[in-house]
């Protein structure tokens, strides 16, 4: 797909695109705090930039966003690995991992806010929360994956249930962890964001609500390309290492060619 | 070469393996299903033994149960005299599918029985090393399994089978997933590895023709519940060429053991 006919034609459609954009906008007179046209977004993104206010929001926001996924997805991990490995622990909590599962987990940002504070934590808390989901639930179906003759080999050599973990379940599983954290990367974003929206000092989901009420419409555009910035870094860093941990994966190199979401 | 020291005291004389009276029964939804019906067999030291049989005829359940993966219902069974309680780590065993692990490298898998029991590393990786030019893979050792042919990746899994020392080598079908011709030279190959090691072998297989080319002696199962219905000693030179297949003498033995199925209803 990568042929430089394919390179060329994509970037033809893209400048062609924020052209139209462009003239569309400016032809149809449509006031630039409602809609903004691509060349105001680009100069309200330049002087974000120059002015190293986005910097300073979006060290925030990502100082939110990766401790939240660290913490969401390490403690989802665990807990997925104690459910798919004690059976005790998988019936008397699972059905209250699943009743908050369906929860939708933006909602309680405000109560996190209200709990931590107006400070970091509650985002970090909020992003967390939001992470620990797919995790724990592609760590219980990673774990207990685990092929019966491969487990029946393991057995008849005598392994113990922390050799089949180690050198069968865990291994065996990871197709399913590093898809739970492909998830989560762009989930935690989320969750910092809709909590920065309740309410916080700094961070760039404040600086879209700021812009918002001052009606400036081409700033939060421009907070947004960043925010798709963002995301799209956290992705690939996620796929970086996916590609590395997993090079025996045969869906793994089928997923190369296909679309990267 | 060195190999690991055996876990069990090797007697080289009298019975590998003895089979007391077994049978086994399964508890399902349709009620009590008997899987094999007493059986009675003694499996010389160092001998290589197939069992033939149809589908469903407990083949496998025997299997499972000489490698510790299932209890018995009734009966004993011994292993050089100590009897079968559950998994023990001297046993060797060969799956139809190669079962390989795909994250680890050729060598890695074949040294995994070596790191689930705890046996000296360095020594392990020799011993590795020599199965793995023992079964034609020398030049394939930090490969990947994914990147090798089937009769390749069965030929790492007869590897693995063996870096124990294993008193016993277990193997249920072990060319059933491959082509004709690869599956012929497979046991060729297997035929060799044997006559070099010598070790007690208990092949499962589908395949009357296979059965008689590689075995001293030839169980045949009935169909459900699984009865021993013959024993066949087949006293076939070896090494056995391929040619052999087309003399007279292993016509006759198959056509022995076909006969009983088709009195029996037939092989499905």
């Amino acid at each position: 797909m990568n042929t430089k006919r394919n390179m060329g034609l994509t970037i033809a459609l893209f400048v062609s695109s924020i052209l139209l954009w462009e003239i569309v906008v400016r032809v149809s007179g449509v006031p630039n705090f409602i809609f903004p046209t691509p060349s105001e977004v680009f100069q309200a993104l330049w002087r974000g930039i120059a002015g190293g206010l986005y910097l300073r929001h979006a060290g925030v926001t990502l100082t939110a966003t990766v401790l939240g996924f660290v913490i969401g997805t390490s403690m989802g991990l665990l807990l997925g690995t104690l459910i798919a490995t004690y059976r005790y622990v998988d019936y008397f909590l699972y059905p209250y991992i699943v009743m908050f599962q369906s929860m939708p987990k933006v909602a309680l940002a405000p109560i996190f806010a209200l709990w931590l504070g107006l400070g970091i934590e509650s985002k970090i808390f909020s992003s967390a929360v939001i992470c620990f989901f797919p995790l724990l639930v592609n760590t219980v179906a990673g774990l207990r994956s685990a092929d019966e003759d491969r487990v029946n080999l393991m057995s008849a050599l005598g392994a113990s249930r922390w050799q089949i973990f180690r050198y069968l379940r865990l291994p065996g599983a990871l197709p399913f962890i590093m898809a739970g954290l492909e998830l989560a990367v762009v989930l935690a974003l989320i969750g910092a964001i809709v909590a920065e929206f309740v309410g916080a000092q700094a961070g760039l989901g404040t600086l879209i609500q700021t812009m918002n009420s001052n009606m400036d419409v081409s700033g939060q555009f421009s907070v947004l390309l960043v925010l798709s910035a963002i995301g799209l870094t956290l992705n690939r860093t996620i796929k970086f290492f996916r590609r590395r941990v997993l090079f025996w994966d045969p869906s793994e190199k089928s997923r190369q060619s296909g679309p990267n979401v | 070469m060195t190999l690991p020291k055996p876990l069990a005291p090797a007697t080289e004389k009298g019975a590998a393996i003895s089979i007391r009276a077994m049978s086994k029964r399964y508890t399902t939804r349709e009620g009590d299903l008997l899987a094999v019906d007493q059986m009675d067999v003694e499996i010389a030291h160092g001998s290589f033994v197939a069992i033939v049989g149809p589908s469903g005829c407990g083949k496998s359940t025997v299997l499972k149960i000489l490698a510790g993966l299932q209890p018995v219902s009734t009966g004993a069974i011994a292993m050089r005299g100590t009897p079968l309680t559950g998994p023990r780590g001297d046993i060797g065993i060969v799956f139809q599918s190669p079962v390989l692990f795909p994250w680890r490298s050729v060598l890695d898998n074949v040294m995994l029985p070596i790191l689930v029991l705890g046996l000296n590393k360095e020594q392990g990786r020799k011993v590795a090393r020599d199965l793995l030019s023992l079964v034609g893979l020398k030049d394939f050792e930090s490969r990947y399994p994914w990147e090798l042919s089937g009769g390749m990746q069965q030929r790492v899994a007869i590897a693995r089978s063996l870096v124990n020392d294993p008193t016993l080598l277990l193997m249920d079908e072990p060319f059933g997933a491959l082509d004709a011709m690869t599956r012929e030279h497979m046991n060729v190959e297997l035929q060799r590895i044997w006559m070099e090691r010598r070790k007690t072998v208990l092949l499962i297989t589908h395949s009357i023709a296979e059965a008689v080319f590689l075995a001293d002696r030839v169980l045949v199962m009935s169909a459900r519940p699984g009865r021993i219905i013959d024993d066949v000693v087949i006293d076939l030179p070896r090494p056995r060429p391929l040619e052999a297949m087309n003399s007279p003498e292993f016509g006759a033995y198959v056509a022995r053991i076909r006969t009983l199925f088709q009195l029996r209803g037939g092989v499905d």
